[in-house]
């Protein structure tokens, strides 16, 4: 082995790492458990303790193994399964006392670097389990080699180790893909974005961060501001005050069909984990891929809880969606024990505008004329939570008008319900993407009316900048630092920079996750395209050659001997190739020593040196040789011949 | 099962050995190059190319993208280590000179000689159970400890290599044709055997009637030395043999008995010590065995000669 200190040390290090990177998939006792392992190893880098015994080692695995048995069901199968093998990584390394054992180790490790890609799949944390796949390389170069390169022969091995490049992003791009042959469990860890139920202050919750939800790519025309409503979650269920979505909400529906006159919108959603398998969609959805399914009300749902960062395309019309089953109606019409003071309301507003769409018009000039406030930190509201912000409060988020709004409608007797979305998003032109966070996150209403679900957003009326220009521009001053958008954020050099990483990593999303089977099939194509004419082939042809003749070329060169000292010699004293052919090199420069007299005490140095660094193999001597023909050179230019004649 | 397979591979082996020795050219310098060199994944190798198969299949299955581009570049590692393993051994040029005679005992020193070392490392030179392991430095010797004595036949050296991820093996066979000698371990007689040695040398020499010289019986000379015969001719007239005092004429007859096992070996052993001794003092010696007689003579080929025939007794 090279360096086997080096190797002890770098082996703790690189699992460090490891469990750092795997990180979302332990609990507290087991990562206390991990460190502990890793600390042992470190201990034992620097021989303060002992390798290990095979038998203390198997007794701590199977220790350890029950333990996680127990708790196979807190953990999961994909966090256990995790848990098992960087065990097994660990406790290798704290017995390893053999070349074959190091062997499975890197290999082993190998394999839980391939995992950590299934939790982080941003670019950043790419490049991070890249470099560590460098270092494990390099510790299987350890493992084999003896000595460290030397810096000729590293600037030698570069230009191949670049062919690397072209090899692996040639594989990647024409290696045939697969689908998926066979369910694997995904990780499960806390759910983000909106969940299945909503109440007065958890979209207040979910604005405070400023984390990237999705991202659209759209093929046709840009929507107008006022349209991007993204459909997540549809609330039926009240019970006074909290929204619900319906425990038997996948139930399989009619597919809405949309009237052919309508213009289709074709995007495609470049979604974040949520470990939901809600998907975010605009209008009424017509077309979609097989990694979605569809559910009532409108909405679409993945196969699988979207783990990593995914991204599906959609085709919607931009109109109301369509009633789907006939118990929508009896469902959405539920108003609870509470709240009866906004029923009474309610009733005294129907009898002014008995029509479906003039109650809605009545309900929001109720909110637009009676000093209705849109902040982010309302006062807390009790059991008839409808009640207090109608009557008491008048002071709330999204969730609350949407929420009065719908509860007033159904007591009215119109079928409404809450819909859990997403409204506008950050358009960047160039880039030609829209960016929507978590901060966008909106709640309105739908109710129905001739079959139809009508949307309805009670914001627009309060707060219409909210949907013309975004949330920012709709709250107070006092709201916003309740968000904790700080001066530091808002720098122009750090903004931009952020900017600019958010661009990068919305590309890395589009050519490095996005690369999917119709991409290929598309690169495909064109490659077959490309190839179609005879000039294209011998093009490609004549380029491979060169490269090849280059690469060649370049190791020719190299392998090239250098110069022996005789030639070396010679080349400095052009006079010695006229010596006799007999004479030896150190009897021609005797010989020119005597046709040179001025010169003699030069060149019987020059015999001197030349004659230790032949027959004495005296490296020094060579050395000063070589120094002495280079300072001396124009000296010696200008000797004369050696004489013919003399012996 | 197991058995089956260790012939498999020794047959291919030899095979493989077989080829080689008609590729190479020149039968002291072997010169290592695509002619000669066999390129192979080792077993390690093959675990890598399942631990790629392994990432297609989770990359795959989860559609994970990253995933698959680790399983690309392990792939792409793999591929490119064949050329590093070559190229390790390309352009090296080897040359092997025949071992020294050593005793049993010993250990066997196989001299190697690289040459060209542009940057090559982590070459390993094995014969038999020896084993060394070479990076950059030009000469190196393979050694093994030499058990028994008699002549032996160093047929093929493995050159191999798996710089630099032990994933491929790079290796030739060399095909020397090599005899090395095993002489018995020297061993002092002692006194016991010498007697018997001693007589037997006697008996020899008595037998063979060289030349004597002879002169009157003096009081004071051993009585051994009394011609015995001539004595019961003449009586009165002892006569006694007097040895030769210049070492060169006095020649030293050894012989080895027809004895089996470890009698056979002890025997051998101390007669090497003699053969040694005799030189080291200048006397002609001769060597009767078995196998046949080596005539008298003196000086390290003749030496050599008797050694040799003492280590294929």
């Amino acid at each position: 082995m090279l360096n086997q200190q080096r190797f002890f040390q770098l082996a703790p290090a690189l699992q460090l790492l490891l469990i750092v990177l795997l990180l979302p998939a332990w609990q507290g006792w087991s990562l206390a458990l991990l460190l502990v392992l890793n600390a042992m190893a470190w201990l034992q880098a620097y021989q303060k303790i002992p390798v290990l015994s095979l038998r203390l080692v198997n007794v701590i695995a199977a220790i350890a193994v029950v333990i996680l048995l127990l708790a196979i069901r807190q953990l999961g199968s994909m966090n256990f399964l995790m848990h098992i093998l960087l065990l097994s990584a660990l406790l290798r390394l704290l017995a390893l006392s053999r070349q074959s054992e190091a062997r499975q180790l890197i290999w082993v490790q190998y394999f839980i670097l391939g995992c950590s890609f299934l939790f982080h799949q941003s670019m950043a944390m790419a490049v991070l389990i890249f470099s560590v796949t460098a270092l494990n390389l390099l510790l299987q170069y350890l493992l084999f080699a003896e000595q460290l390169p030397s810096r000729k022969q590293l600037a030698a091995d570069s230009r191949f180790v670049l062919l690397l490049l072209p090899l692996w992003l040639g594989s990647f791009l024409l290696f045939p893909r697969l689908a998926p042959l066979w369910q694997l469990p995904s990780a499960q860890q806390a759910t983000t974005g909106l969940a299945n139920e909503i109440e007065p202050g958890t979209i207040e919750q979910l604005v405070q961060s400023n984390a990237t939800a999705f991202r659209v790519r759209f093929d046709s025309e840009l929507p107008a501001q006022a349209e991007r409503y993204w459909r997540a979650k549809v609330f039926e269920q009240f019970d006074g005050r909290r929204w619900s979505v319906q425990q038997n909400f996948h139930r399989s529906s009619r597919v809405p069909r949309s009237s052919e006159s309508a213009e289709l919108v074709h995007y495609q959603v470049i979604a974040e984990p949520s470990f939901q398998r809600a998907v975010f969609s605009l209008g009424t959805p017509v077309r979609w891929g097989q990694e979605l399914e569809p559910l009532a009300a409108g909405l679409l749902r993945t196969n699988r809880p979207i783990s990593q960062r995914i991204s599906y395309q959609l085709s919607s019309a931009l109109q109301p969606v369509p009633l789907t089953d006939d118990n929508e109606r009896r469902w959405n019409l539920v108003t609870g024990n509470h709240n009866a003071r906004s029923q009474q309301f309610a009733n005294e507003l129907l009898a002014a505008h008995p029509e479906p769409h003039h109650f809605a018009g009545a309900v929001l000039e109720h909110f637009r004329q009676h000093e209705f406030y849109y902040t982010l930190n309302p006062p807390l509201l009790g059991r008839h939570s409808v009640d207090d912000f109608l009557f008491e409060s008048r002071a709330g988020f999204c969730s609350h008008y949407a929420s009065a709004m719908a509860l007033l409608m159904r007591q009215a007797g119109i079928p409404a319900r809450v819909v859990g979305g997403y409204l506008g998003g950050d358009w960047y032109p160039e880039q030609q993407y829209l960016l929507v966070r978590q901060r966008d996150a909106h709640a309105w209403v739908e109710y129905l009316v001739d079959d139809v679900w009508h949307p309805v957003d009670p914001t627009a009326a309060i707060a219409p900048e909210r949907v013309l220009d975004g949330l920012d521009s709709a709250l107070s001053a006092d709201d916003m630092a309740l968000l904790g958008r700080s001066l530091f954020g808002e720098m122009p050099l750090f903004a931009q920079l952020r900017l600019q990483l958010l661009h990068l990593d919305y590309y890395w999303s589009v050519w490095v996750l996005g690369f999917n089977q119709q991409r290929q099939d598309a690169l495909w194509q064109s490659l077959r395209q490309f190839f179609r004419h005879w000039q294209q082939w011998l093009l490609a042809i004549l380029l491979l050659c060169t490269l090849l003749l280059v690469i060649l070329a370049g190791y020719r060169w190299q392998r090239k001997q250098p110069p022996s000292l005789s030639q070396q010699l010679i080349k400095a004293i052009p006079q010695l190739s006229t010596r006799p052919p007999q004479s030896s090199l150190s009897h021609a420069l005797s010989l020119l020593a005597e046709s040179n007299a001025h010169e003699q005490l030069l060149l019987k140095q020059i015999a001197h040196w030349y004659e230790r660094s032949v027959f004495a193999s005296d490296k020094s001597a060579q050395q000063r040789l070589l120094l002495l023909l280079q300072q001396q050179k124009h000296r010696l230019k200008k000797l004369s011949a050696i004489q013919q004649g003399s012996e | 099962m197991a058995h089956m397979t260790a012939i498999l591979r020794q047959k291919l082996r030899q095979r493989l050995q077989h080829w080689l020795a008609k590729k190479f050219t020149d039968n002291t310098s072997f010169q290592l190059n695509h002619g000669t060199l066999l390129v192979f994944p080792t077993r390690y190798g093959f675990w890598f190319v399942a631990l790629f198969v392994l990432l297609y299949l989770l990359g795959t299955n989860y559609q994970n993208n990253l995933i698959l581009l680790l399983g690309y570049l392990l792939l792409s590692v793999f591929i490119l280590s064949i050329w590093f393993a070559w190229r390790n051994l390309a352009g090296l040029t080897i040359q092997v000179s025949p071992p020294a005679a050593i005793y049993a005992g010993q250990q066997v020193q196989l001299p190697l000689k690289v040459q060209q070392p542009a940057f090559y490392q982590a070459v390993q030179f094995a014969f038999g159970p020896a084993k060394i392991k070479l990076s950059s430095s030009q000469q190196a010797l393979l050694q093994w400890p030499a058990a028994k004595r008699g002549q032996y036949r160093i047929a093929n050296v493995l050159v191999q290599t798996e710089y630099p991820l032990g994933l491929i093996r790079c290796w030739s066979y060399l095909p020397l044709r090599l005899h090395y000698w095993v002489y018995p371990t020297p061993l002092e007689p002692s006194t016991l055997s010498a007697g018997a040695d001693a007589k037997a040398d006697s008996s020899q020499q008595s037998a063979v009637e060289l030349p004597d010289q002879l002169k009157a019986y003096q009081a004071g000379d051993s009585i051994r030395r009394l011609h015995w015969k001539r004595l019961a001719r003449q009586p009165d007239a002892p006569v006694v043999k007097v040895s030769e005092q210049q070492p060169k004429a006095d020649p030293r007859w050894l012989q080895v008995p027809p004895l089996q096992g470890a009698a056979l070996e002890q025997c051998l052993s101390e007669v090497c010590y003699q053969l040694l001794e005799l030189e080291a003092k200048q006397l002609s010696y001769g060597l009767r065995t078995p196998a046949g007689d080596l005539p008298l003579g003196q000086g390290p080929l003749h030496l050599q000669q008797c050694l040799q025939r003492l280590a294929l007794c």
